[in-house]
């Protein structure tokens, strides 16, 4: 799954990562994979609690919870943000340009939400 | 080959269902299958039975249920996305109370494990508006 959404503003990201759970719940082998504003909703320590009724740190976090087996980070994306590997959970991989093209030709459907 | 389309934006303000719409057409007329059409987010405003087109647009609900009915394909909107947006059946307008059911004949409320599951049946899934 593709989600380049900023996690907040709207309610694509939500969807994307219910989608996502979806996917996992029923037992497919899902990466979730974040570009251009979609990184942000990697970062720790959000408080979007102000702006919006829930949190998308928790759900995120439960990804591996519901089979999500990979979370995937666009290196580029990151960069252009001011953003290192370091400022991200252990868990993701971060993928330059070629290691894109790699995973997008490994699996079978893409889903862009 | 095996399609189904996952449909994202409102039919009313963006170009992406009847991008859709003309794709799932060319699908038929060119001997593919159809397996299901599944509206998400903004997408299921593609299933309202209550939507009035006056003007030279396409009406896309209508569309839709008459590409399901000579196609028989399925039409499924997703039925998180459909509550939050008034797009309900007769079942759901008794269960929350309210005065009027406004989806459209041929299609079906469900949840996203339909979406799943044409992503395992088809060979290729389309993502409009993503």
């Amino acid at each position: 799954m593709l989600c380049r959404s900023a996690p907040y503003g709207s309610s694509r990201v939500r969807d994307a990562l219910d989608l996502a759970m979806a996917l996992g719940a029923f037992e497919q082998a899902v990466s979730l994979l974040l570009m251009d504003d979609a990184v942000l909703m990697l970062l720790p320590d959000q408080d979007p609690s102000p702006a919006v009724s829930k949190s998308l740190l928790k759900v995120s976090g439960a990804l591996e919870t519901f089979g999500v087996s990979a979370v995937l980070a666009d290196a580029d994306a990151l960069a252009k943000r001011g953003l290192a590997a370091t400022d991200l959970p252990e868990d993701v991989t971060v993928l330059g340009t070629a290691e894109l093209a790699e995973t997008f030709a490994r699996h079978r459907l893409v889903l862009s939400v | 080959m095996i399609f189904s389309l996952l449909v994202q934006e409102s039919p009313s303000s963006r170009q992406s269902s009847y991008s859709a719409y003309r794709f799932a057409r060319e699908l038929v007329d060119s001997g593919h299958e159809l397996f299901r059409v599944f509206f998400f987010r903004d997408g299921v405003h593609n299933a309202s039975a209550l939507n009035c087109v006056t003007g030279p647009e396409p009406d896309l609900p209508r569309l839709w249920q008459e590409l399901a009915e000579a196609h028989r394909v399925d039409l499924v909107a997703c039925v998180g996305s459909a509550l939050r947006r008034g797009i309900i059946d007769a079942g759901e307008a008794a269960r929350y109370g309210r005065p009027a059911a406004s989806l459209r004949t041929g299609c079906d409320l469900s949840g996203l494990g339909q979406l799943v599951e044409a992503c395992i049946r088809s060979d290729r899934v389309l993502s409009f508006g993503g």
